[in-house]
């Protein structure tokens, strides 16, 4: 997904507004128990103190391209409208059965209805006529978020010098516990921050579309 | 006991009994490959359905998980899922159940905590097995799984399949009984009764079965003594009918299910039992052939050796004309040529004799036709020779046509032989109108004198008759003389070595010649020698000289036998007496006292010529006495 070029050219801006930066900027890296990068992982940093006044939360869009949600995953603040487009030419549905927040919205090749994130936590996304499409949602309570790479590394910009709390969150992350970092960030700094999660075995948190889950295709007893 | 039988049964039963034998061992071979043979079958045939089993169950799980992904992937199941509202969950399941069918519908959330379900999902064990299929299902691949589980003591086919929304989000499991039409749906497919069930305690239970209920509790009986043998081949009674069983085991997180299949070994059986019907009905049927077969062997052979016995009873019989009708070229044609053979041999040595006997005596031909070999050269014997000969035959032969004169002498031949035979003596020779008898040989006789005295006198009689017959017929009478000597010869075969005679040769014989002729001096039907008159017992004797043969030194005293004892009048004894005392006289040259007792007597008997000779020769030694030396012996002059 990324080439060497773009890498290098994301990573030269990066650094273009580190030098030029008003405010703080976080880098992080994810990694997972094996010290493999892990993508798709959203870093997210909550104020310990609400010392800035609120944002209008950003609205996000997802699309759907060649029957697939892109992106991913995608991390939404709390209140902030979510658009989604079809870029195909038939018909697509969206929907959730995630307690976050259950909706479904019609069948159509021209979809318009947005929703709004108005809780925190999961929504899985799924379409009802294509049972592999899947992504993610994670609403979150800040403005401060990012998304790895396929390099596992994200960089958080803007953030007001201060004390956070840095979760982690992947679509595939187990039960072990990952602690929030907490990590006070400076004006003009880059302060680095590196997470190690183990994700689900099953890796069934992304359906392969030529080996759907869920379809019985060889004997499962004995596991 | 085949003894007892006759040849024909004897072969009759061999033969039964050996193809009873060979077809007995061929159908014993037979049913004993076949009976092997179905027991192979019918173990490889449970083995078999022991692998179709399996695969139905495979089988089973794949259609069920795939039955049960598509209902869970429909999307308003789902959407009631959103709502997370357990009694609406509980009837969604229900519906989801019955379209497909299943007994038992549950939802176990991915933190493994069932929350829904139906029926009620409150058993502990039932949710400890409903957790252990969620644990499997989620460490598949694709998330699903299934397994035999008890739930409430009732084994349940549980699949699990993950709700995907449209990642699982929690897993539905569905449960379908272990049922008697589910094991009625796989005992169609492998051809073998299935039974499910487990032990419990020191029984075990039928929890389905296609067999009918009493066959089931003979079935559980059956198995508590097999209770824990596995993966097992063996046979088991069923209300008497034999099963062949096969047991293998279900996993299931506790004690396992246990599948027994079983096919009866009368079905088994069945196709070689036509097999079988067949063989025996072609042994039967060669039974038959082969009892028809033998028989007709049995009379072709018994048939012609009935004809045979037959044929030599008759011969036994003395029919030599009787000839084995049996026309065959094997080895009782052979038996029969050489019986027919022998017959006619039989009937040609008969028939040699017969001849034989004609010309040498039958007791000669006997012997020389009993074998023993016919040698020259005699033994020394003591025997009685007795000759006849008849006077005035050369006047007869003077008057009477040759032919006629043939038939007489033949006749009065024949008469005399039979008188001879008829007295145990043997004809030895014919000597012109003479015959040559002996008795003593061949066969040994003590009484050879007394049977030849006895001939005589018989012969005197037969002449009698014959002469009676003669006058009949105007024929001239005949008269014979008889002589009989009894004295030691040598008998014997004498001749050359291809023509020879049985006879006897000896002085004796010559004496018996002499005193025959003797007969014509005195004119007495016979004469015997002194030692005839000494060993012939029972007869009246008259001395009638002592002569002095010519050529001889020795002197005969001859006499005339004149009946049985007893069976002569006193007058005739009475003469007799009178005649001894004339013939010592005339010894004692009392010629008148001799002279006067001969007159006396042949006054008393004018025909008979011995008184008259003795008077005769009184006369004459009366004109010329004799010397000192005459002791009364007589010298014939010719």
């Amino acid at each position: 997904m990324f080439t060497p070029m773009r890498l290098l050219a994301v990573l030269g801006s990066l650094f273009a507004l580190a030098a030029s930066a008003s405010a703080a900027d976080l880098a992080g890296v994810v990694r997972d128990r094996s010290g493999q990068p892990v993508a798709d992982a959203v870093l997210y940093a909550v104020a310990r103190t609400p010392i800035l006044a609120k944002q209008a939360p950003r609205p996000v869009v997802v699309d759907e391209v060649n029957a697939q949600f892109t992106p991913f995953v995608t991390p939404v603040q709390l209140g902030a409208k979510v658009s989604f487009t079809n870029a195909d030419t038939y018909a697509h549905n969206v929907y959730s059965v995630s307690e976050t927040k259950v909706f479904s919205l019609p069948l159509s090749r021209q979809l318009s209805a947005d929703i709004v994130a108005d809780r925190t936590g999961v929504i899985v996304l799924g379409c009802n006529i294509h049972d592999w499409m899947v992504a993610y949602l994670l609403v979150v309570d800040t403005p401060y978020y990012t998304v790895t790479n396929a390099n596992g590394a994200s960089l958080l910009r803007g953030l007001v010098a201060g004390e956070y709390d840095v979760y982690v969150w992947h679509p595939g992350i187990g039960t072990d516990l990952n602690p929030p970092q907490r990590i006070a960030v400076s004006e003009g700094a880059i302060a680095n921050i590196a997470f190690t999660i183990s994700l689900r075995p099953d890796g069934l948190w992304r359906i392969d579309k030529a080996n759907p889950i869920g379809r019985y295709q060889e004997r499962a007893s004995g596991g | 006991m085949l003894r007892f039988l006759s040849f024909r049964a004897r072969i009759l039963s061999t033969l039964l009994i050996l193809i009873l034998g060979v077809q007995g061992a061929g159908l014993g071979a037979v049913y004993f490959a076949t009976a092997r043979s179905a027991r192979t079958q019918i173990n490889e045939g449970l083995s078999g359905s022991a692998r179709v089993f399996d695969a139905l169950m495979d089988r089973r799980e794949v259609e069920l998980a795939q039955a049960a992904s598509l209902v869970s992937g429909d999307f308003a199941f789902k959407t009631a899922y959103s709502l997370r509202h357990v009694p609406t969950m509980a009837t969604a399941l229900k519906n989801l159940r019955d379209r497909i069918h299943a007994d038992v519908a549950v939802m176990v959330g991915l933190d493994r905590i069932p929350f829904a379900g139906d029926p009620d999902i409150a058993d502990p064990t039932a949710a400890r097995a409903f957790i252990h299929l969620a644990d499997l299902a989620a460490a598949t691949r694709n998330g699903t799984a299934s397994s035999i589980e008890f739930v409430q003591g009732r084994p349940l086919q549980l699949v699990a399949v993950p709700l995907m929304a449209p990642v699982p989000v929690a897993w539905i499991l569905l449960g379908f009984k272990i049922s008697d039409e589910l094991a009625g749906e796989l005992k169609e497919l492998t051809g073998a009764e299935v039974t499910f069930g487990r032990g419990a305690g020191s029984g075990w239970n039928v929890i389905a079965s296609t067999l009918p209920p009493p066959l089931r509790s003979d079935l559980a009986i059956g198995l508590a003594k097999f209770a824990g043998t596995l993966d097992a081949t063996f046979d088991m009674a069923l209300l008497g009918q034999q099963y062949v069983t096969l047991t293998t085991g279900l996993a299931t997180v506790g004690e396992p299910l246990e599948v027994v299949l079983q096919r009866r070994l009368s079905d088994a059986l069945a196709p070689y039992e036509g097999l079988r019907v067949f063989l025996l009905g072609l042994t039967v049927v060669g039974l038959i052939i082969s009892v028809v077969g033998a028989s007709i062997i049995a009379r072709q052979v018994t048939h012609p050796v009935n004809r045979l016995a037959g044929a030599v009873k008759k011969v036994a019989a003395g029919d030599y004309t009787v000839r084995a009708g049996v026309r065959r070229k094997d080895e009782l044609g052979d038996l029969a040529t050489a019986f027919n053979e022998m017959t006619r041999g039989l009937a040609e040595r008969d028939r040699v004799q017969d001849l034989l006997g004609k010309v040498v005596s039958p007791e000669v031909a006997a012997r020389m036709l009993a074998g023993g070999g016919i040698e020259l050269g005699g033994e020394e014997r003591t025997v009685t020779v007795l000759f006849t000969d008849i006077r005035g035959f050369t006047r007869m032969s003077e008057t009477l046509p040759p032919a006629e004169l043939v038939a007489v002498l033949n006749g009065y031949l024949a008469a005399l032989s039979n008188v001879i035979e008829a007295n145990g003596g043997v004809v030895d020779k014919f000597i012109g109108d003479a015959i040559m008898a002996i008795f003593g040989a061949p066969l040994e006789q003590p009484d050879h004198a007394t049977r030849a005295v006895r001939t005589a006198l018989a012969m005197h009689k037969a002449l009698t008759d014959l002469n009676k017959g003669l006058a009949e017929r105007g024929r001239p009478k005949l008269w014979f003389g008889i002589g009989v000597n009894s004295s030691p010869v040598v008998a014997g075969n004498m001749g050359s070595g291809r023509r020879m005679n049985y006879t006897v040769i000896g002085d004796g014989v010559n004496v018996a010649s002499r005193v025959e002729k003797l007969t014509r001096i005195y004119e007495v039907p016979a004469i015997v020698t002194a030692a005839t008159r000494m060993s012939a017992k029972g007869f009246v004797m008259r001395e009638l000289d002592r002569v002095r043969v010519r050529g001889r030194d020795e002197v005969l005293h001859i006499y005339e036998p004149l009946g049985e004892e007893g069976a002569l009048s006193d007058e005739t004894l009475a003469r007799l007496d009178t005649w001894h005392v004339a013939l010592k006289q005339y010894r004692s040259r009392n010629w008148t006292g001799a002279d006067h007792a001969l007159e006396v007597l042949q006054r008393g008997e004018p025909s008979s010529r011995l008184y008259a000779l003795f008077r005769e020769r009184i006369e004459t030694l009366r004109l010329a006495p004799p010397g000192a030396a005459w002791d009364g012996t007589f010298t014939p002059e010719n």
